[in-house]
């Protein structure tokens, strides 16, 4: 596999991501969560995430210095990244639009996306 | 002489038509058939429209425990088989049922029976270790899908070669390619081969949503489905079936069977790319069409009408674009390419047969459907989509393709009777 | 091009030994799969034994990337396919880019994943549903994985028909071999042992409810009471003979004749078609049936099914006219990956010369059979004829001969 080969995978996947904001009738009613208090999310947490959602592979050190790797270079394409975020959003009660989670190329951009909307959520 | 394949019964279940007159109809008025989710409450999905039928299986002659026994795409195929063997005129029972076999297609199979029966015996999905006491009789059927082509077979009572095809929303073409394959082989003489689809239901909903495949429009339910428009989001999920008669060519004619077209090349390739994402070149589809048009013997020149796939989202609707360009060359450019899904929706595995049933009846017609909600083409999308209102053309020789997850990509020439290369 | 398919690479994933040199010499060697289930607590279901194919650690074989966005069945699938490539000798790269294609059998997709993806959307709400799912789950999930990772871009395809479906999908390949196709990837894997799976097979009524390994599962005997269902199949590389030999590989077996029918509805008064089927493969390679050697029988443990095999199998090749086996009585039926086991198993015994046994079975004398029993049987071995049938009425029969 070809970094050219991410690279136009990741394209491929993006294309499939909404370019509207969401008109939502309704929330899901059966969560059951606990309600964090504000809280930052680091690198750390995003390791986590990666690993239990969309798994690593076995030639990338994940524990390495990754904040400015691109994420196809660590072996995550688009799927691997709305896993992701889907995961993050669940756990930690924030709105991630479709932009921000396709947009982020590097787990610095995504913690950065995250944290900024975890600042603009109401706990 | 090699054996040639004749469509000779058609029989359409598709959203807003139950029947093929109904669906011409719909097609060639380019009216749309999505709305806002009726089936359960869709409020806390991401994408809330779909293309439902409205189908009654009373009304076609199904009995209590046909219904309680067969997921709903299974009724549709009966049905749509029903009006097909109608549609051919064919004395069923003076026929040898060893030769005639059933292939049916199918993505999802009975997603729709196990979503309901998995709530029940896991008591809303509180038990990992459900409870088999709530399972009724007929889970088994729902459990292998094979069951789609069993309820065929027994019904118009076959006992040729039986199967389902499961390629994904692909399966549609490949169902009828793999019954080509049976009649020119000389395993059978005729086939009830098709596809079918009910995938309408919260966990493919949910399952799509989780990738925003489809489409999030659900303010403007009717316009939902928006291929090859600048403003397209994603796919409107729908359902139906479509079923045909296929006879040996020379067999058909020998009894004076109205032959709507023959089918007469079809090649599948897989891009071995991405389980959903597909790379914007269209390698892969334009080698399959290629493949498909030296099967049936005809070249770029020849075609004059394209039913694309066009399911609408960003990605595939450049795709087939750039697989339609690189097949046919400047041909491309020069015939009329058409998406009924901007109509009837994506019904996964069906829609390869519903559209393998519009690329029939507008050779038929004389007319192409339109791409319907196509007003601002994307740019990357520069070829002549039949915007809106159906357009009467003349076409002998119709390609049709399709392109789904796992990589499949598919296509197949239809030609009008005597028109085809020899 | 010649007219026939040589199987020259072969990945096993079987209850009684993963890889093919375990699966087979415990089959020569008579050794059972079978036992209770470890996958889940099945003290509450009526039946509690399975066939599970022994320790298989996937992350051992295949990238973490994967793990997060498959089935069981494709784990076992990709590292079968792997398999059958290497057994081969045979490099994806070495081939044109659309000269290998992938067909294979399923027959209730990645089950348990979906069990799991039902039940965050039932009990905890759709946001909770992987998106992994809309592909993980579904029937064409193998083929695509496969053909992701090896780069196969020829022609492909999934073909469902319950137990049956497993020969034909390597029929389809074979067509698409003779099509043109090189080389094509066939043969099937299944593993919905979880709970969601094992209900709804219960829902068949054909389950054996024994709690006793050794004699839970006898076909043609008259203490048949249902099969125990198991995991795994066979993913086999699948070439035109002739183009394998130029390469130098002789292969296995080469596939000489199939056939597929459906049984008539209830009630037609017409018999059953498997008779039907055999003598239409035995047409379609071209032979007398007294050059078969022996027959891999479908083995269904239900009495009348049995009856149904026994009679087809007497009445085309004679009172005790054959050799029959039911290997299968040491891995549970496993659905789509029956049949491909059973091929790999035929492939085999044409190889070394030993037909594999039927254990734990006395048959009942009225049908006739000659049963290879206990103790695997030295012969020489031609020419196999393997029989799947899939709920519902499905029937196929294929044919494999040692290579010329």
């Amino acid at each position: 596999m070809t970094t050219a080969d991410w690279d136009h995978r990741r394209v491929g996947c993006d294309a499939l991501v909404a370019e509207q904001p969401v008109s939502r009738a309704g929330g899901t009613s059966t969560m059951k969560e606990i309600v964090m208090s504000k809280l930052e999310f680091t690198i750390n947490d995003l390791r986590r995430i990666l690993r239990e959602g969309a798994g690593t592979d076995e030639e990338v050190d994940l524990d390495g210095d990754i904040l400015d790797e691109d994420f196809p270079a660590l072996g995550y394409d688009s799927l691997a990244l709305l896993e992701t975020s889907a995961r993050i959003a669940r756990e930690y009660r924030v709105e991630l639009d479709d932009e921000t989670v396709t947009s982020a190329q590097t787990p610095r951009e995504l913690v950065g996306a995250v944290n900024a909307a975890l600042a603009t959520t109401p706990v | 002489m090699a054996r040639r394949v004749a469509i000779t019964g058609i029989g359409v279940i598709a959203p807003g038509a139950i029947g093929v007159k109904n669906f011409w109809s719909l097609l060639s008025d380019g009216r749309t058939a999505t709305r806002g989710i009726t089936f359960f409450d869709p409020s806390p999905f991401r994408s809330q429209v779909a293309a439902e039928a409205d189908f009654d299986p009373e009304a076609h002659g199904l009995s209590s425990q046909d219904i309680r026994r067969m997921d709903r795409a299974a009724q549709f195929a009966v049905v749509a088989a029903h009006e097909a063997i109608t549609d051919s005129g064919i004395e069923w029972a003076d026929l040898d049922p060893h030769r005639i076999g059933v292939s049916v297609g199918s993505a999802v199979g009975a997603t729709m029976s196990l979503d309901q029966e998995y709530r029940v015996v896991s008591d809303e999905g509180r038990l990992w270790l459900v409870d088999h006491e709530y399972a009724p009789s007929h889970l088994y059927q729902h459990f292998v899908p094979s069951s789609f082509a069993a309820e065929l077979a027994r019904e118009f009572d076959t006992e040729g070669p039986a199967a389902v095809v499961s390629t994904g929303c692909t399966s549609g073409l490949d169902a009828v390619g793999h019954a080509c394959d049976l009649i020119r082989e000389g395993s059978t003489d005729m086939m009830i081969a098709g596809a079918t689809d009910a995938p309408i239901s919260p966990i493919t909903v949910a399952c799509f949503d989780a990738i925003k495949a489809t489409t999030p429009r659900n303010d403007d339910p009717e316009h939902a489905s928006r291929p090859f428009d600048a403003t397209r989001n994603g796919f409107v999920l729908g359902e139906g079936s479509a079923i045909f008669v296929l006879e040996e060519l020379e067999s058909a004619r020998r009894r004076g069977a109205h032959v709507y077209a023959e089918i007469a090349g079809f090649a599948t390739r897989c891009n071995a790319f991405h389980m959903t994402g597909l790379r914007p070149d269209g390698r892969e589809m334009a080698e399959a069409i290629r493949a498909a048009m030296n099967e049936a013997r005809v070249d770029a020149g020849h075609i004059d009408y394209i039913n694309a796939h066009g399911s609408g989202t960003k990605q595939n609707d450049r795709h087939e674009t750039a697989a339609f360009k690189r097949s046919l060359g400047p041909r491309a450019y020069q015939v009329p390419v058409s998406s009924i899904k901007s109509m009837v929706g994506h019904s996964l595995g069906a829609i390869g047969s519903i559209e393998i049933a519009a690329s029939v009846l507008a050779m038929a017609n004389h007319t192409v459907p339109p791409t319907a909600n196509l007003h601002h083409p994307d740019p990357q999308c520069d070829l002549d989509y039949v915007p809106r209102t159906a357009r009467e053309w003349r076409t002998d020789a119709v390609l049709t393709v399709g392109s789904g997850f796992g990589g499949f990509q598919s296509a197949m020439v239809l030609t009008r009777p005597g028109k085809g290369a020899a | 091009m010649s007219e026939s398919i040589a199987i020259t690479g072969l990945g096993v994933a079987a209850p009684n030994g993963l890889g093919k040199r375990d699966f087979w010499k415990s089959t020569r060697d008579g050794r059972s799969g079978l036992g209770r289930i470890t996958h889940f607590d099945a003290a509450q279901y009526p039946s509690k034994l399975a066939g599970e194919v022994p320790g298989f650690d996937a992350r051992s074989y295949l990238p973490g990337r994967l793990m997060p966005q498959t089935d069981r069945m494709t784990r076992l699938a990709l590292v079968a396919a792997d398999w059958a490539l290497a057994d081969a000798g045979i490099g994806p790269a070495e081939l044109g880019e659309f000269d290998v294609g992938v067909i294979t059998a399923s027959s209730s997709g990645g089950f348990e994943f979906g069990q799991r993806e039902l039940q965050s959307l039932w009990s905890k709400g759709g946001r909770y549903v992987s998106a992994y799912q809309s592909f993980a789950w579904f029937y064409a999930v193998n083929s695509g994985q496969i053909s992701i990772r090896h780069g196969l871009r020829g022609p492909s395809g999934v073909v469902v028909a319950d137990q049956a479906g497993g020969l034909d999908a390597v029929a389809q390949a074979r067509r698409q071999i003779r099509k043109g196709t090189p080389v094509v990837l066939s043969g099937g894997m299944d593993a919905s042992i979880c709970p969601w799976g094992w209900v709804a097979q219960l829902a068949s009524r054909r389950l054996s409810t024994s709690e006793d390994p050794e004699s839970a599962y006898l076909p043609f005997d008259a203490r048949a009471a249902g099969h125990v269902p198991g995991e795994g199949g066979t993913i086999m590389v699948l070439e035109d003979a002739e183009a394998a030999r130029l390469r130098g590989a002789t292969g296995y077996a080469e596939i000489i004749g199939y056939a597929a029918t459906f049984d008539p509805r209830r009630g037609s008064g017409r018999p059953p078609g498997l008779e039907r089927t055999i003598r239409l493969a035995l047409a379609d390679a071209d032979l007398d049936a007294s050059a078969v050697d022996v027959v891999f029988a479908d083995a269904a443990a239900m009495p009348e099914l049995d009856r149904i095999e026994a009679e087809a199998i007497e009445a085309v090749f004679g009172p005790y006219g054959v050799a029959v086996t039911a290997p299968k009585t040491m891995t549970g039926r496993l659905n789509s990956g029956g049949g491909p086991l059973d091929l790999a198993a035929a492939a085999l015994a044409v190889q070394d010369g030993i037909i594999p046994p039927t254990v734990g079975v006395e048959p009942i004398e009225d049908y006739h059979l000659d049963l290879v029993l206990a103790e695997p049987r030295s012969a020489r071995v031609r020419v196999a004829l393997v029989l799947a049938r899939g709920h519902g009425g499905f029937n196929s029969a294929l044919i494999v001969r040692a290579p010329r």
